[in-house]
């Protein structure tokens, strides 16, 4: 319970009211005084009444991308007997907002419908949301926390649609790309683990289950077929946001999700690697839209300690056979030239194309952020060593980052 | 250089009802104002009453408007007023008088800042302003009238401190679309109202159990009490010094005048103990004083057997005090009179005449200071103070006594040793019959101090004597205290006072009768006490050596000299006020009733706590029993608590009318069944029927719930039930 300043203003009036009224003894300033506090005392209780047994519900969709408005149904019950009123529910969910219900009848439902803007990526989980009250005099306010029953909305990252990329090769049919399901073959992906076969090769034999089991076991090998394409993102680390709303991560994770979901369309296969808390590789292969977009929009900071150099170098032999690599990161101070330059030529001697998409950092006072010209020195080197790279700044949007919209233009 | 208001710091506010409900709280306050006699001139009355609606109107209209002339012009409008009220204020001579330009100033404020109230903060400002002049009007109020301004301004207090307890529409989020449905199709439709009568009934409850606990206490003392003229002044032709008393009838012959209606005999130069008659309950003045006191008129000190007479009826004309308002009662009177080597109390009583008067000036215990709108004020030797007009109706005038705040103990302490100087009030006639000072003697033995004896004279006199108004006259030549004592023992309290006194006397003990008003019913809710014709009386002073001349009145009780705690609170008066109420308002057959009623509750009561085991049983076994009462009237007035379930007990109340009532141990499956069963029954409603039942148990007990969808359907179904059946 908090008293509101009216209370106060209420107390204050009744207590000159008293002190003219005991000088002058003039009895309807008594009166006057009494009904001042009689409110008061009223606006104390009603409002202990007015949110009890007040149930909320909410209704949200299961998922939406990053910046996207959303309707949100938040639906009231009165109790049974009494009207509830001067409701006002404090909801957090995607933003707070403040919804103002009124008097809830008995056995009467309220439907509120507002749109929020989903800001935060991610799974967003039901939050409970505070009720209050300061019906009818709005002298105290009454708060209570009520528990709220409704299912995760994913929230996923930014996407742009970035059309024909100039770095990935069009598969040769759509039914070859779409293909996603893994063949047995000499890919880099590992699939699972069988009893030898003649023919099979010693270098597969996998030592540890044939010790366990006492029978020579062999791993089984994915065939690379429509894997063109892998996004490696640098999602070791996060800040805050930025002007449009979206962290450094965000925009990793916004890239990468644009990126490979153009080259899905474009019927190619994307496989998305990242690190984990370990600063290992994960690797997801042959994913889906679906999937993939669950993937970046559940992404959170590794902290590694390790950086994006390293993760490259670790992830180099899983992206054997991979046409194109995608690096995307941020530039952070960890990314300068001196660390990744020699990991990017590594890779370049690899793979046919190295791509680098360079997500630009507000420097400003920051200290783990590159400068502008130390960004234009990293593009510079890395363009030295074979790959090819694309700045991001804020504000600009990705196609025109990676050069899409000219290419429109030229087409057009 | 453009000049540019600052903008606003809040939006403008659009709602029309919250700001009609402002309007009218300003317009009923300024009416309140207006109301009160002499408060406000009447064209500032009627101009405000007309501007200030106008000014909300035009305030809304322009609501989102910067207003720069307009502000310039209310500027001006208010620098106009201000100017208009310092130059009325200058030639006031009270601060009593400096109230009219006060409120007219009040008024102009209150209709200038009419003309520009955009935001809800100022509409506060308003609100505020209407309670301001509620309280200038509540404090110029006389009457209980004033509670038809209270009321409606409080109804509207409330539903705008409802309306502006909502949040603003900038401070909430913006809907897109607000549903509002029903779960049931009987909702409630007084449920609005029923919501917004306990609200008021609650605040009311609060405001009244506030109001009865509120002390009254005795406050600052006001320097400038008001007092002035109404009308013409009855001016009393050759006044000397002498009392008249225009209600009083002609002398029929006898030498004997009568009360009448309106005159009370000892207001005069004599009090005559054969006198008989009634006095009216109208209205003869109202007091506003920081506690009741006996208001006193004349003071007697010869008795000479059926009459009181003063001894020295000699006055002296008051002299005007320094500040040239009031007039101070010259020392060696209120010496005479004031307690001595005891604590007093400054009272301040302001006197509102609403019936004529004669010329003696009524105040509590000593009178100090006297405000009177006439120059010419006489004082006798005992402090009856005598005016050169009479107190005609209107008139007001105010006085600051010295009460004094005697205690038990000082009293007790007092010597009996009497000053020279008062023997005077010793004196008995000579024809005094003995058997009265023989009765006092019987009285007062074995009690040695005065305190004692007076004590036990006027215990005696409550216990032993009735006050009548209808006892017949007294018969010629005898005493009036010998008749009442020894033959009658009823009378008036003339006849009452005067026992006490003489009897006091002949066991030397200094006494005087004293004639004026009791102190008046307090009407709890102006605070003024009312005192009526009828409440003219009569009662005695007994001088205390080194504490001074004491108050009593054998008739009724004597206030306090000093109120108790359980006076400072208006919960006695209320309820006093209250029995008075339902005293009038109910039949004597109901009245008897209920005393019997009482009686019997109270010897009930008492059984009770004798045999309080047995009461406590039965107070637990009742306790105990309304307790299962409530449980089985909630359990059967449960309402449904799901949509599921709604729709099934829909269902089985709409197919009650074919024969199909279910009982508690019939399952929802076992009931569709029995519907099944029947060949009359309708496919569309057998189905129906069964999209109800299914959808209610999945709802009851299977592990996954029917959707939103399904239950609106199994709603939809019950529906549709009710409708077919409806159609057959």
């Amino acid at each position: 319970m908090r008293l509101r300043k009216r209370a106060v203003g209420l107390l204050m009036g009744a207590g000159v009211l008293f002190f003219l009224g005991t000088n002058v003894q003039a009895g309807w300033l008594f009166v006057l005084a009494a009904m001042l506090l009689g409110v008061v005392l009223a606006g104390l209780l009603m409002p202990v009444r007015s949110t009890r047994s007040v149930v909320v519900e909410r209704r949200a969709p299961a998922d939406v991308h990053q910046g996207d408005q959303a309707l949100i149904d938040v639906t009231v019950h009165g109790s049974q007997r009494t009207t509830r009123r001067g409701l006002l529910v404090h909801d957090r969910y995607f933003e707070p907002v403040d919804l103002w219900v009124g008097a809830v009848d008995p056995r009467e439902r309220v439907e509120i419908t507002t749109i929020r803007v989903a800001r935060r990526r991610g799974s967003h989980e039901s939050v409970p949301v505070s009720v209050r009250s300061s019906a009818p005099f709005g002298v105290a306010e009454r708060r209570r926390r009520v528990a709220v029953e409704s299912p995760p909305t994913l929230v996923y990252p930014v996407v742009e649609q970035l059309g024909s990329l100039s770095f990935v090769r069009p598969a040769s049919t759509t039914e070859s790309a779409l293909h996603t399901a893994p063949r047995r073959g000499q890919g880099p992906e590992f699939l699972g683990i069988r009893e030898y076969r003649p023919g099979d090769s010693m270098r597969h034999v996998h030592w540890a289950s044939t010790a366990r089991t006492g029978v020579v076991m062999v791993r089984e090998l994915e065939q690379e077929q429509t894997r063109r394409l892998a996004i490696v993102a640098d999602v070791s680390r996060d800040a805050e946001a930025e002007d449009d709303g979206l962290t450094p991560l965000d925009r990793v994770c916004s890239a990468a999700a644009s990126i490979a979901l153009a080259a899905l369309a474009q019927g190619n296969g994307a496989c998305l690697v990242t690190g984990d808390h370990h600063g290992d590789a994960q690797v997801m292969a042959g994913p889906d839209e679906r999937e993939l977009l669950q993937r970046l929009a559940l992404v959170e900071p590794t902290c590694d300690g390790r950086g994006f150099p390293a993760l490259i170098a670790d992830a180099a032999a899983s992206l054997r056979g991979v046409d194109s690599a995608v690096l995307v990161f941020p530039t952070w101070h960890g990314n300068d030239a001196d660390h990744l330059v020699p990991v990017v030529e590594s890779l370049a001697g690899r793979i046919p194309m190295v791509v680098a998409v360079l997500i630009v950092l507000e420097s400003g006072p920051r200290k783990d952020v590159l400068a502008e010209e130390r960004v234009n020195g990293l593009e510079q080197r890395l363009c030295a060593v074979g790959a090819v790279a694309y700045l991001w700044r804020p504000g600009a949007s990705l196609a025109a980052a990676l050069g899409m919209e000219q290419a429109e233009q030229v087409l057009r | 250089m453009r000049l540019e208001l600052r903008k606003p710091s809040g939006p403008a506010e659009d709602s029309i009802a919250m700001r009609v409900v402002v309007a009218c709280l300003v317009e009923i306050a300024i009416i309140s104002v207006v109301a009160q006699p002499g408060a406000v001139p009447a064209p500032v009355a009627i101009a405000a009453l007309v501007l200030a609606p106008f000014g909300y109107w035009i305030s809304f209209r322009r609501r989102s408007s910067s207003n720069l002339l307009l502000k310039i012009a209310l500027s001006v409008a208010l620098l106009a007023s201000l100017g208009q009220f310092l130059g009325e204020v200058r030639s006031v001579t009270s601060f009593d008088q400096a109230r009219v330009p006060l409120a007219s100033l009040f008024l102009w404020v209150q209709v200038l800042h009419a003309f520009d109230v955009p935001r809800r903060r100022d509409l506060s400002f308003s609100v505020v302003s209407s309670l301001i002049l509620m309280a200038e009007a509540g404090s110029l109020s006389l009457t209980t009238s004033f509670a038809f301004f209270v009321l409606p301004w409080a109804g509207l207090a409330g539903a705008w401190l409802s309306l502006s307890s909502r949040p603003r529409a900038d401070q909430v989020a913006t809907p897109v679309a607000v549903r509002r449905h029903a779960l049931e199709r009987r909702a409630p439709r007084s449920a609005p109202i029923r919501s917004a009568a306990a609200t008021a009934g609650l605040a009311l409850l609060a405001a009244s159990l506030v109001f009865l606990a509120m002390p009254r206490l005795p406050g600052n003392f006001v320097r400038t009490p008001p007092f002035s003229l109404a009308g013409n002044a009855s001016p009393i032709s050759a006044f000397d010094g002498g009392v008249t008393n225009p209600g009083l009838p002609a002398d029929p012959g006898d030498g004997v005048i009568d009360f009448s209606s309106g005159g009370y005999p000892g207001f005069s130069d004599v009090v005559d103990l054969r006198a008989r008659g009634r006095l009216s309950d109208e209205l003869a003045f109202r007091v506003r004083a920081q506690q009741p006191a006996l208001w006193r008129a004349e003071v007697f000190d010869r008795y000479e057997g059926s009459l009181w007479t003063m001894t020295d009826d000699e006055t002296v004309t008051l002299a005007q005090d320094g500040d040239g308002l009031s007039y101070r009662v010259p020392g060696d009177v209120a010496w005479r009179n004031d307690a001595m080597g005891v604590d007093s109390s400054k009272v301040v009583q302001t006197f509102y005449i609403e019936a004529a008067q004669p010329n003696v000036l009524f105040a509590a215990s000593s009178a100090q200071q006297v405000y009177f709108p006439s120059a010419g004020l006489r004082v006798d030797a005992a402090g009856s103070i005598r005016s050169p007009i009479l107190l005609d109706e209107g008139l007001v005038y105010s006085v600051v006594s010295e009460v004094p705040l005697t205690t038990e103990s000082q009293l007790q302490a007092a010597p009996n040793r009497v000053p020279q100087r008062l023997e005077t009030y010793l004196q008995l006639p000579d024809d005094l019959p003995g058997r009265i000072g023989d009765l006092a003697a019987r009285i007062s033995v074995d009690r040695l101090t005065v305190h004692a004896r007076v004590l036990a004279m006027q215990s005696w006199l409550q216990t032993n004597t009735r006050y009548d108004l209808d006892v017949p006259r007294d018969p010629e030549g005898v005493d009036a205290v010998d008749h009442f004592l020894f033959e009658t023992r009823r009378g008036y309290c003339e006849q009452i006072a005067t026992s006490m006194a003489v009897m006091l006397r002949t066991l030397g003990i200094p006494t005087r009768l004293v004639t004026g008003y009791g102190p008046g019913q307090r009407n709890p809710l102006t605070g003024y006490f009312e005192v009526k014709q009828s409440d003219a009386h009569a009662w005695l002073e007994v001088f205390y050596p080194q504490v001074g001349w004491v108050a009593y009145d054998p008739t009724f009780g004597v206030p306090q000299a000093a109120p108790s705690a359980s006076s400072r609170f208006m919960a006695g008066p209320v309820f006093a006020a209250i029995g008075r109420f339902i005293s009038t308002a109910v039949p004597q057959p109901v009245k008897a009733a209920a005393g019997v009623l009482a009686r019997s509750v109270v010897s009930a009561g008492a059984f009770a706590l004798r045999a309080w085991p047995i009461a406590l049983v039965a107070l637990l076994a009742a306790g105990l029993l309304a307790l299962a009462f409530r449980r089985s009237q909630r359990r059967a007035r449960r309402a449904p608590r799901t949509p599921g379930e709604a729709a099934f007990l829909d269902l089985v109340a709409a197919l009650e009318p074919l024969g199909h009532k279910r009982t508690v141990n019939v399952t929802p499956s076992e009931f569709l069944e029995g519907i099944a069963a029947d060949r009359d029954i309708d496919r569309a409603v057998l189905g129906a029927a069964e999209t109800v039942v299914r959808t209610f148990e999945q709802e009851r007990f299977a592990a996954t719930k029917p959707s939103k969808a399904e239950v609106a359907l199994a709603h939809d179904a019950s529906v549709q039930v009710r409708d077919l059946v409806g159609r057959r």
